[in-house]
Formats: C-alpha cells, structure tokens, sequence
C-alpha cells in the first residue's frame, strides 16, 4: 500500500514537472511570437509615420558618423540650415561608444523645401590634453523632390594631426 | 542535561544543519541569479560580434543598424533592419548583417528565430574564425533553447578559432554542459582555465565553488576560488561575492566543528553585508561552541537588534535565550524567550499582511513600477543595497528576487511591458496620423484645382510655341544678313519712319514732283542707320544669342517644373491610397496584440506572486515552529520553576 502511494506521488510529481517545464516553453514560445508580431507591426507603423511626416519630395535626414580616437572627443552637435537652429545634441557615452565602432546615427530628420540650402554644422568635443574642441563646416545642397541624405563625418586627419568634420551627400 | 536542553539542542543542531543547507542554497541561488554558468541568459550577456574587420561603410542603413546594436537597443535595431530590408536599403553589407541580425535575435530572447538564421550560416560560411563564431552563436542558442546536445558538438568545433569573451562564453556554456551531465570534474577544469578578470567566469567560479562545497568537496572549492582577492577599489558586486563565499566556506567549516576555520572566513566578511547577519550567527555559535558564552550571548543580542523579519535575527532571538538558559541564568532565558516569541508573533502578523497585499493591488502596483526600468534594476539589491521600506511585502520581495525562477518570469514580464509600451505609443498616434491623413487630402483637395488652373494657364500662353517662332525668325534674319535683326527699338522706329518717308516720296514722285534731294537725304540717313547697326554688330548678336539661350533654358527649366507639377499631380492622388484602411488594419492588430501580450502578463504575474506565496508560507511555517518552540521553552522553565517551588515547601 506505501509502495503504490509512493509511486502515485512520484508519478503525480512527474507530471507537475512536465506541466511546468510545458508552461514554461509556452511562455518562452509565446513571447517569442509576440516579439516577433510587434517588430512587425512597428515597422509597418514606422514606415507610415516616415511617409506622412516626411514624404521624399521635403525630407532631408542628416546622420553622423564618427571615426576619431586621438584628436577629438565627440561632445554636442549643432545643425542649423538656411541660418535656423534645427537641433542641438548632447552625446551620453553609449553612443559614443557607438559611434566609434563604427555606427551612424541618424541625428535629425526634416522636411525642407526644394531648392539650394545652407547648412551649418558645429561639432563640440575635446581635443588631445582634453582642452574643448570646436569643429564647423558650412556646406550647401540642392533639395530634389527625392530624399536627401546628408552624413556629417568627423575624422582624424593624421597628416594634419587634427579631426575633420565633412559633409557628405548620400544622393 | 535536562529535557529541553535535550530538546534544545537536538532543535539547534538540528537547525545548524538545515541553516547550512539552506545558506548554501540561498548562495547558490543568489550567484546563480547573476551567473551564466548556471543560468546562462542571451539578453544579459551582450557579447559583441568580433567586427574588428574594418567594414567600409557603403549603406547608411547598415551603419545606423551598428549604432543601435552597439547601444544594445536591439528591438530598435531588428526594427530598423526590417525597415532597411522591406526597402531593399541593405544589399552590399550582405554577411555581417545577417550574422548580427542572428545576434540581435539571440541577444533579444528571440531564440528561434536565430536558430534558423545561424543554421542557415553554417551552410554558407566558409572562413574558420566566422564560421566558429556561427557555430559558438548557434551552440548558444541552442543550448538555451534546451539542446545542450547540439550545443556541445558545435562548441567542440568552434573552440579552436574563438579568442576573446567568445571563447570564455564558450567555455562557460561547455562548463555548464558538463555539470549538467554530472561530469563536475570536468566542469571544474574548464572554469579554471577561466580568468577572474571576467566577471561571468568570477561567478561561474564561485557558484561551483559553493556546489562543490555542498557536496563536501573542500580542496575543489578552494581551487576554484583561488586567486581571487578584493581591495577597496573592488566593485560591490565583487565584495558582495567575496561575503557569500566566506559566508558559504564559515559554514562549511562550522557545520564540521572546525571553528578556527570556520572563523577565519566568517571574520571577514562586511558588517553592511546582505549575509552579515547569517555571518554574526554563525560567529555566536563558534564562541559559544568554544565556552565564549558572554561573547556569544553579546553577539546575539546585537544581532537581535536588527531587522526581526530576517531568519538569522530570529535564530539569534532564540539563541540568545537558549545560552541564557545553558548560563543557568533561567530569569534572563525566559524574558529572552518571552521577547522571541513576542517578535515571532508580530513577524507571523507581518506575514499575513504580506500575503494579503500580495493578493491586493499592491503587487500589480509594485510590478507596474518596475516593471519598465531596464535589465538592472535589481543589481543594487543582490549587492546588498536594498530598499527596505514600511510595506512587509516589499522585504520579501527582495528576498524572492534573487532566485531565477522569479527572475525569468520577471524579465518576461519586463519584456511584455515594454512590447505594451511600444503598442501604447502606437496607439496614441494613430488617431494622430487619421487627422494628418485628413489633412493632407484637404490639402490636396485646395491645392488640385490651382495646379491645375496653374497648368492650363501655362498650356494657353503657349510659350513655348512662341520660343520656336522667334527661333525661326532670328535664323531667317541672319540667313538674310537683316541688321535690323539687331536694331533696338529706337532703330527700329527710326527704321519704320524713314519707310513711311520712302514711300511717301514714291507718291510724291508719281505726282510729278521732284524729291532728288529729299530721297538722297533719306539715304543718307538711311545709311547712317545701317552704318550704326553694322558697327554695333558684333557686340548686339552676342548679346541676341545669349538672351536667345537664357530663354531657351528658362523654357526647359519651365517645361521640367511643368512636367514635375504633372508627375507631382498624378503621385498626390494616389499616395494616400488605402492609408485610412491600413491605419483601421493596423489598430485593430495593435489591439489583439495588447490583449495577448495583456494575457501573457497575467501569466507571469501569477508565476511571480506563486513564486513569493511559496517563500511566505515556508517563512510561516519556519516562525510557526520557532514559536512553538519557544512557547514549549516558556513552558518549561515556568513548570520547573513551580517544581522547584514545590520542592522548597515542606
């Protein structure tokens, strides 16, 4: 009688196990699937926000790209366009980080109309002995009624022994 | 030695043995929350693909895709790559995409979906040092998928070409596979050839350490923990660390009467210490073992003065009160027991308060508020910082956080909330985009008919038309070599009057009138025009022809504007096609997503709140002992006192 009780327990505890380990990769599988299922519907909504807030014909997306070690430390970005302040960035050192390894961070999108423009772009950082660091570069481009893709890159210029901030048109 | 000294010490002996055992599960539990050795977790250890291969930057997408997976923000990165691949934006950066799409998969919990993308690697790599970091990945994803099988073989191939965090994860995952198998030997060699530098291999270390102690091996452990030293420049989860595994080596040493051993490792560790008071127990009963029972009794009762909720308080309550008792000091041990059982009470109290704020919104609260804070937000509490509040149920919380069950439900939770948050913004903006939807075809609707009337406009002007006449004149005029071609417009009234002279001398002359002079005089100054024009001639045909041009170009500039303003006209009706029913399609599926992800929730809130039910009902039961325990001592003393009254009567 203790035998058959013992093994009623035994097997009733084997099946809680499985219950349980079952529950457990329901969940794992389900969450999963609901990761998956939001990815989706984010990107679907991110396009249609992309296309009603900044359809080609006016957008302009300005990005940045780092490539510097010894002769400058990203701090803050300034863009202005046509003499407007569009966006002033402050840099946490994740992305910083980021950007060192080799990320471009999409800095700003705007719609701007057709036509010839003037940007200003202003990088603030450290130098070598950590003394505060100003790069600026004035460039001009032609908004199409295409999007327009416009990488600000800062570089050291080991000739130069100095960081360079360029402009560069994707399109 | 009297019955309840008997009973007393059989009740502490008893209890010395299952507090160890209970030390060294609660050890290994807390490592093992923060350890990849045994619960090695994809989302808590980002390894970063060895892109030390410098990549030129040839698509914007891909490098905006490397900033967010860098920054570990993986649902915006696998959110960017899919916006990036539905637009066919990423075509060059081929390989490494797809190898840290498998990552950003793995990294973000999503294990089946990178499964299939490293298998589908495996099959198309051919360069050893990426093929290894396919099959480490893969190894990985299939071990936390529950295939330690798999994962072995994949591993033992890859070994050879990994370095770095890559190889120390590997040998961590094979370590696991090992212990997993019962193969402790083997697990134990392959964490000693990891460094403490790594802090997975720190813990992965010490968990084993605590294991093999629980299974009395004491020189394995020793060998384990070998080398590793802290200093004051140490971080804290690495003191912390070092507390446990001296809490855990005390006991050890304790539980086998070797109290100068066991004092050793238990001195050392920190009073602010989350073990500390399990340490200051165990040091009580190292002097009270070694008839240091003032000591004892002093250590106890300064134990005794903190948190009552704390099972090492509440032994110390009853150990104070036992010593007391073994001093012969019957008054003192029975106030002692008195204030135990006093203490017991309020904590059972406290208890039940706990289980019913656990029933209550309270939980669901708690949850909510933490729900969303990121990966770290119990790192301070497993490090021995906590939060102590006035809520009963938060105490046990903390207590119930350090154990992995509680945990991966937690973190699921987490995740679901944030999925819930990313719905929520959604869903918010939708009505936001129906308005600028409405907007726009307003917009369209106002601007179509002044296109359009802009265009015909253009069409009736017929400048075009124009351009080609006056091109067609110019060149007939200067096939003609006509200088009045380049005449302004002065000249060429002047021009206009001396015909209207000539011909009025042509009637004159038809008349019979004689006109030599005047006609000899017309030409003259005829002449003079002609003379002026062909002396100007040069200069005013540049000017023509460059005028000539700027219009032609004004005109093709016009005619690409025109054109535009056609292509712009056909785009606008149907850019918004369908958006108003897609924007009602995707609401609707962003609202059967949050009921699902709603439901899921509410799974993992129950695993939780079960998780921490068991732990109150086990503490119960513990203080429902204690004070059993103590209320029977009680007993005891009071009976022997009247015994002892009864004996002094005559």
């Amino acid at each position: 009688m203790k035998n058959a009780l013992k093994r009623v327990m035994v097997i009733t505890c084997l099946f809680i196990g499985c219950l349980s380990v079952n529950a457990e990769e329901a969940a794992v599988d389900a969450l999963e699937d609901l990761k998956k299922q939001v990815l989706s519907i984010n990107r679907e909504l991110f396009i249609l926000e992309e296309d009603l807030l900044f359809p080609a014909s006016t957008q302009v997306a300005f990005f940045v790209s780092v490539d510097v070690g010894h002769y400058f430390k990203l701090d803050s970005i300034k863009l202005s366009v046509d003499g407007e302040v569009l966006t002033q960035y402050l840099y946490t050192d994740r992305e910083i980080d980021a950007l060192k390894r080799g990320g471009v961070q999409r800095l700003l999108v705007e719609n701007i109309t057709t036509g010839e423009h003037e940007l200003v772009i202003s990088a603030i950082g450290y130098g070598p002995k950590n003394r505060e660091y100003k790069l600026a570069v004035s460039h001009q481009f032609e908004k199409d009624t295409d999007a327009k893709l416009l990488e600000f890159s800062i570089k050291d210029d080991l000739s130069k022994q100095q960081p360079v901030l360029s402009v560069n048109e994707w399109n | 030695m009297g019955i309840l000294a008997d009973m007393l010490s059989i009740r502490f002996k008893k209890n010395a043995h299952c507090f160890i055992a209970a030390t060294l599960v609660f050890i290994a539990s807390a490592l093992s929350a923060a350890s990849p050795l045994l619960e090695l977790d994809g989302q808590d250890n980002p390894y970063y693909l060895d892109l030390t291969q410098e990549i030129e930057l040839k698509e914007l997408p891909f490098g905006e895709l490397l900033f967010e997976y860098y920054q570990e923000n993986y649902f915006s990165a696998l959110t960017r790559l899919e916006v990036a691949e539905l637009r066919n934006e990423i075509s060059v950066h081929g390989q490494p995409v797809s190898m840290i799409k498998g990552v950003m998969y793995l990294s973000y919990g999503m294990l089946n979906s990178a499964e299939s993308i490293f298998i589908e690697l495996l099959k198309t790599e051919t360069q050893d040092t990426v093929l290894a970091q396919v099959r480490f990945f893969l190894a990985k994803t299939q071990y936390l998928n529950g295939h330690p099988e798999a994962a072995e073989i994949h591993l033992n191939n890859a070994a050879k070409h990994l370095s770095g965090e890559l190889l120390i994860e590997a040998q961590l995952i094979q370590s696991q596979i090992q212990f997993l198998k019962g193969n402790i030997d083997s697990a134990v060699a392959i964490l000693k050839n990891i460094s403490f530098d790594s802090k997975h291999g720190q813990f992965a270390r010490f968990n084993l350490a605590v294991i093999s102690l629980k299974q009395g091996q004491l020189e394995q452990a020793q060998e384990l923990i070998e080398g590793f030293r802290i200093n004051r420049s140490s971080e804290d989860v690495e003191k912390s660390l070092k507390d446990k595994i001296n809490l855990a080596f005390g006991y050890f040493h304790l539980e086998r009467k070797q109290f100068d051993q066991a004092y050793q490792y238990l001195s050392q560790i920190r009073l602010e210490s989350i073990v500390s008071n399990r340490a200051l127990l165990a040091l009580g009963w190292i002097y009270y073992e070694s008839q240091m029972h003032d000591k004892a009794i002093g250590l106890w009762q300064e134990l005794s003065q903190r948190d009552h909720r704390d099972a090492a308080v509440q032994e110390a309550l009853m150990a104070v009160a036992f010593a007391y008792y073994k001093n012969g000091a019957k008054k003192e041990a029975l106030e002692s027991f008195v204030t135990a059982a006093a203490s017991f009470g309020t904590q059972l109290n406290i208890i039940s308060q706990a289980t019913s704020q656990l029933e209550g919104e309270l939980f669901a609260n708690w949850l909510n508020s933490k729900g969303v804070q990121g990966n770290n937000v119990f790192d301070k509490w497993v490090a021995g910082d906590v939060p102590v509040t006035d809520l009963p149920i938060e105490y046990y919380l903390q207590q119930v956080v350090a154990t992995n069950k509680f945990n991966e439900w937690f973190k699921r939770f987490q995740e679901l909330s944030h999925l819930l948050l990313v719905l929520d913004k959604w869903s918010r903006r939708l009505p936001v985009f129906e308005q600028m939807l409405a907007n726009h075809q307003l917009r369209y609707q106002t601007i179509k008919p002044k296109a359009q009337a802009h265009l015909s406009q253009v069409v009736d002007q017929s400048y075009f038309e124009q351009m080609a006449l006056w091109n067609s004149i110019i060149s007939d005029k200067l096939q003609q070599d006509d200088l009045m071609l380049f005449a302004t417009e002065d000249e060429i009234a002047l021009g206009n009057d001396f015909d209207r002279i000539s011909e009025t001398i042509k009637k004159l002359e038809l008349a019979g009138i004689d006109l030599e002079d005047q006609k000899e005089q017309l030409r003259r100054v005829k002449g003079s025009l002609i003379w002026t024009l062909g002396d100007e001639y040069g200069p005013r045909k540049q000017k023509l022809m460059v005028a000539k041009e700027d219009a032609e170009n004004a005109l093709k500039n016009f005619r690409l504007q025109v054109e535009k303003m056609q292509q712009a006209e056909s785009k606008a009706s149907g850019r918004f096609a369908n958006y108003d029913q897609r924007i009602i399609g995707l609401k609707q599926q962003i609202d059967d997503l949050k009921l699902a992800i709603e439901q899921q929730n509410q799974v993992a809130t129950f695993e939780m709140k079960t998780v921490l039910s068991s732990h109150l009902n086990k503490r119960k039961q513990e203080l429902d002992f204690l004070l059993a325990q103590t209320e029977l001592s009680i007993a005891k003393i009071q009976d022997e006192a009247i015994n002892k009254l009864l004996e002094k009567q005559p």
